[in-house]
């Protein structure tokens, strides 16, 4: 295959030049599965295996890669139904906010961790409402957003309480980041933290008054 | 992925362009610069990897065919230009403007134009599947026979736009305005109206 040669594509100082991604719609939830490789060291990881298809793995094998870790955003079927086929293949390191996901056992995450993945620099951000387990992971200019972010919308929750601390922590510690960042959620399309800002309706006053009285109709 | 080192530009934080140590505010000759890119790019035939050109104005770029991933456009601006068939994948155009171009027959899967605007522009018979047109505005333009499946229109406005025989399952289509709009034949009913219809 043929890429065109642009000054881009030099090496750069650092692991974040070389960075490739590959997308997979799961049609189990209709969840997104990211593989996410670096190119330096061969070394590549997987963000909420929803399912562990032939395709991710034709993937995976087909870029020389090996999968050296899985960061499960919550622990919600359609986001991790896959991890064990992944395991079965990969010895790959699981984090995630809870010492077991799917029966295999996680590194446990804590808000604000920094650690290194793949090379590559990430860290854990606690947005809780969409369940209590919920963690955003920034991997260099990127957020995994999982559940609790998408293109235009926030993460369903089960209370007004809920939907609060929802929106605090992503203003805090997702819509505050560089707006040049990327946002790959765990469904619909990518976005960018300026396009979220502007354009997300789970911070619209009168959706947020429609969605307490909803609340109030199940109470 | 275009590559996420920043601007060498003290202060700056935005990210530097390919084939440049500094992103387009601080370029020394923005027009040489842009010049040069758009040569590199009319003169190559195969796949584009992890561009970024972001804030750059295009004018009569042809780019038909051709295929794009991982790429970064934010901020550009393309007048008089095609990308008639060609292929895009993980691709970022958010904030974007688009003036008299010809985006029809484009597979555009995982990409977001979130913010752009739209002018003149044809993306008739595209696969338009997975992508983010967010708070877009378009005027005079066409979108017809297209499948836009999954993407998402969230505070869009619509200006003598048309969305003829398009598959709109699951398309997000929210809080937007619309005026002179026509969605003759395409399954409206599938097309997510409703915020309350929002689950994840």
């Amino acid at each position: 295959m043929e890429v065109l040669e642009h000054a881009g594509s030099r090496p750069r100082p650092g692991p974040g030049g070389l960075v490739k991604i590959h997308f997979h719609y799961s049609l189990h939830g209709f969840s997104n599965v990211y593989l996410v490789g670096n190119e330096l060291t061969g070394d590549a990881f997987v963000v909420d295996p929803a399912d562990f298809t032939r395709d991710i793995l034709v993937a995976v094998e087909e870029s020389g890669w090996y999968i050296r870790a899985v960061l499960v955003t919550h622990n919600h079927e359609h986001h991790v139904r896959g991890l064990s086929t992944l395991r079965s293949i990969y010895d790959a390191t699981v984090f995630a906010a809870n010492a077991s996901v799917g029966g295999q056992s996680c590194r446990v995450v804590r808000d604000g961790e920094r650690f290194e993945v793949c090379g590559m620099r990430a860290e854990a951000l606690s947005v809780p409402g969409h369940s209590s387990d919920s963690i955003v992971y920034r991997v260099e200019r990127v957020l995994f957003t999982g559940d609790t972010l998408e293109a235009g919308a926030i993460g369903s929750t089960l209370s007004r309480y809920g939907g609060n601390l929802l929106r605090q922590g992503l203003a805090q510690k997702v819509l505050s980041q560089d707006e040049s960042c990327v946002i790959l959620p765990g469904h619909g399309p990518p976005s960018t933290v300026l396009a979220e800002r502007r354009f997300n309706l789970g911070f619209d006053p009168a959706l947020k008054r429609k969605e307490s009285e909803r609340y109030d109709f199940f109470v | 992925m275009f590559p996420f080192a920043t601007c060498a530009e003290p202060g700056c934080s935005a990210l530097a362009l390919s084939g440049s140590e500094r992103c387009a505010a601080h370029l020394a000759d923005r027009a040489a610069f842009t010049a040069a890119r758009a040569a590199e790019l009319a003169a190559g035939a195969g796949p584009i990897e992890d561009l970024d050109l972001s804030g750059l104005e295009f004018v009569g770029l042809s780019l038909e065919g051709r295929s794009f991933r991982g790429c970064r456009f934010a901020g550009s601006s393309f007048r008089n230009s095609s990308f008639a068939g060609a292929v895009l994948r993980l691709c970022f155009f958010d904030f974007a403007s688009f003036d008299s171009c010809d985006l029809s027959g484009l597979d555009a899967q995982y990409c977001c134009f979130a913010g752009s605007t739209f002018h003149d522009v044809s993306f008739e018979n595209s696969e338009l599947v997975h992508n983010n047109f967010d708070g877009v505005s378009t005027q005079s333009c066409t979108f017809n026979y297209s499948n836009l499946y999954n993407s998402r229109f969230v505070r869009a406005r619509f200006a003598r736009t048309d969305f003829i025989d398009c598959n709109l399952k699951k398309a997000y289509f929210l809080l937007t305005s619309e005026e002179e709009v026509s969605w003759k034949y395409s399954n409206t009913q599938e097309a997510v109206r409703d915020p309350d219809r929002v689950v994840s």
